[in-house]
């Protein structure tokens, strides 16, 4: 149960890349953070300099409000799960476990009865005898959770620990970090470049671009309310698309198409526009009021439960949703319905939220 | 029938060949003067004289004749106690500073490198007279120190190769094992000793053989640092025995010693040859 606070964390590293920009972050005691954003975004480097294997070149870390920039890893306390495991190659999985135990002076015959407990606690204990190499990606992170687990960390830290794993493995495990997370109600921070990921683990979510917070805010939220163009890109799947919109004396415009009845705070925005926000209706059975578009289905994708159908309308693309007993093939007319409120509309020179 | 005839013409005219025929070629030109030893080592005096060591009865009894010829007992001694503190002294040594080169950052550590492999270089006549007047000093002449003292510093002649052995083999370990060792609470030395080394048993493995071998044949140190007889190893005494009235006289019982001299040398390799073929073929591939 540890609070962290980064203030003003600032790394820049030789050469000149500045990979995090004054990150001010507070993550509340017991509470799962995902550190999410793509690739060189500075996330895994936030969390390295969590974990003290990164000097900060600025600011502050502070776990209960204590300095710890100049503590080393052990004193910090931390454990850390790692994308390739890490495993120690030479050890069997209950060796693997005891090790953090042993290197903090546990005695050999107990840290071997907490090992066997913990490979218990995770389905492993037919393992024990295994090297590393003799089991699958997935038991090997369940190993490496396991070893982070065993000595009761202040922080558990996570560096894209499911990347390296197939998806059905990756559910699995996803689910085991939220029912580990409750049942220690350890402070854990979780890196990884997947929204859907983040989306499904995190307590709350933080949004990074180029070393900056864009957003930090629960899951829903996010989707919800993203504070600028990049969170809105960033977050849901699949991704939000983006039309100009503007008011012109004869009506309203989207991409140069009438749109009667949308209404835009400002002259001119950009549209936030999410497929599932969109539905597409055949134009003879359509009774609704909504704004609309009218267009051309280009392209049809069953996902089941629900059909996106790509329309083009007067030469611009559009996602919507269709109902998947709709019947639909390219070349039918289709109308767009656009929600009869709460669009996301942003600046379209700063990218920001109206 | 037809199709194992056809695999067969397609291997001998396939570049399998003469690659197979140059490897025999090369094995049997490895292996004869090694043949030649042994045979007459089990001939009587008179044909190990005039070569006839295909022909005539196996006379085992040279071996004991070797035995009681030779202080065998005592010189076997003396290699092995030598030769155990030289290995165990160079795997921990070569291994920890190849550790250092390979996973510790500081100022100047690719030109200290450099350093350590021009040593390779230098044959060890160049450095014999000056290592001598040194150890003199120390007054460490005539004891085991200058035979083994300097494989615990990583100082000894081969352990440059060494160094490199194990520096290419720990590049090839993943940075994070490292991390999670310090998260675990290891500093760098027990980052080394409880991880990086025990997971480099291939590298050790080829060291530990090579430095064996190398150790247990070498003549040249011994005779320079040596010089009570009671302090000789088996190489010496084999030369001892060869400058001896009878070496020359009695071939037979000379390579009866000679055979049970490097026994424990063929043992060695062949027992270890698993090992150092791995590290070899790992540390081309990947470093």
């Amino acid at each position: 149960m540890t609070r962290i606070d980064l203030l003003k964390l600032r790394k820049v590293f030789p050469g000149g890349t500045v990979a995090v920009r004054d990150l001010d972050l507070s993550i509340e005691s017991g509470e799962l953070v995902v550190l999410v954003g793509p690739s060189g975004c500075g996330k895994s480097t936030t969390l390295r300099i969590l974990a003290g294997l990164e000097a900060p070149s600025g600011g502050e870390v502070r776990f209960d409000g204590e300095r710890v920039d100049d503590w080393s890893p052990r004193r910090r306390d931390v454990a850390m799960v790692f994308q390739n495991y890490a495993l120690y190659p030479h050890m069997n999985v209950r060796d693997n476990l005891a090790f953090p135990l042993r290197m903090r002076g546990v005695g050999k015959r107990e840290a071997r009865r907490r090992a066997e407990a913990t490979a218990e606690r995770l389905g492993l204990f037919e393992l024990c005898d295994r090297r590393p190499r003799e089991l699958s990606g997935g038991q090997q992170q369940r190993v490496a959770l396991g070893r982070a687990l065993i000595r009761e960390p202040r922080v558990f830290l996570l560096d894209e620990p499911l990347s390296n794993l197939d998806a059905k493995t990756r559910i699995e495990l996803r689910e085991e970090i939220s029912r580990l997370h409750r049942e220690t109600e350890t402070t854990m921070i979780h890196v990884t470049h997947d929204q859907s990921e983040a989306m499904a683990l995190g307590d709350r979510i933080a949004v990074l671009d180029e070393g900056r917070l864009r957003q930090f805010a629960p899951p829903l939220e996010l989707y919800r309310r993203p504070v600028d163009r990049f969170v809105g890109a960033f977050i849901g799947s699949p991704p939000m698309s983006f039309h100009e919109a503007e008011i012109r004396p004869e009506g309203t415009f989207v991409e140069g198409c009438a749109v009667p009845g949308l209404r835009l705070p400002r002259p001119r925005v950009l549209l936030g526009l999410r497929p599932r926000e969109l539905a597409v209706r055949k134009p003879e059975a359509c009774d609704e009021t909504r704004p609309r578009l009218r267009g051309v289905v280009l392209h049809l994708e069953a996902q089941g439960h629900e059909t996106f159908v790509r329309l083009d309308c007067s030469g611009h693309g559009f996602t919507g949703v269709a109902d998947p007993e709709g019947g639909w093939k390219p070349g039918d007319e289709a109308l767009l319905l656009f929600p009869a409120e709460g669009i996301r509309c942003f600046d379209p020179e700063t990218g920001n939220v109206l | 029938m037809k199709v194992s005839g056809g695999r067969r013409t397609s291997f001998l005219l396939s570049a399998g060949a003469p690659a197979l025929v140059a490897a025999c070629l090369a094995g049997t030109a490895f292996a004869l003067p090694f043949l030649w030893m042994v045979l007459t080592s089990l001939a009587s005096r008179e044909d190990a004289l005039s070569g006839r060591i295909l022909e005539g009865t196996l006379h085992p009894e040279n071996y004991l004749e070797a035995v009681e010829r030779m202080p065998i007992g005592l010189q076997a001694r003396n290699t092995i106690l030598i030769t155990a503190l030289v290995v165990t002294g160079t795997v921990l040594a070569s291994s920890f500073v190849g550790f250092a080169f390979a996973r510790l950052r500081f100022r100047g550590r690719e030109f200290v490198f450099l350093l350590v492999l021009s040593s390779m270089m230098l044959p060890a006549q160049v450095t014999m007279i000056p290592q001598f007047l040194l150890f003199r000093e120390l007054g460490w002449i005539d004891t085991f120190l200058p035979l083994t003292a300097p494989s615990f510093v990583a100082g000894s002649g081969m352990s440059a190769f060494f160094i490199f052995l194990f520096r290419q083999f720990y590049r090839t370990l993943p940075v994070e094992l490292e991390e999670a060792a310090r998260i675990d609470g290891c500093g760098p030395f027990r980052t080394w000793f409880r991880i990086f080394l025990p997971a480099s048993l291939p590298a050790a493995g080829t060291c530990a053989v090579f430095s064996f071998v190398w150790t247990w044949n070498d003549f040249l140190h011994p005779l320079l640092f040596l010089q009570s007889p009671e302090k000789h190893t088996l190489t010496l005494g084999l030369a001892a025995f060869r400058g001896s009235r009878y070496g020359l006289s009695e071939v037979h019982v000379l390579m009866a010693a000679s055979t049970l001299v490097i026994l424990p040398c063929i043992l060695c390799f062949l027992l270890g040859q698993r090992w150092f073929l791995r590290s070899i073929s790992e540390g081309t591939v990947k470093g």
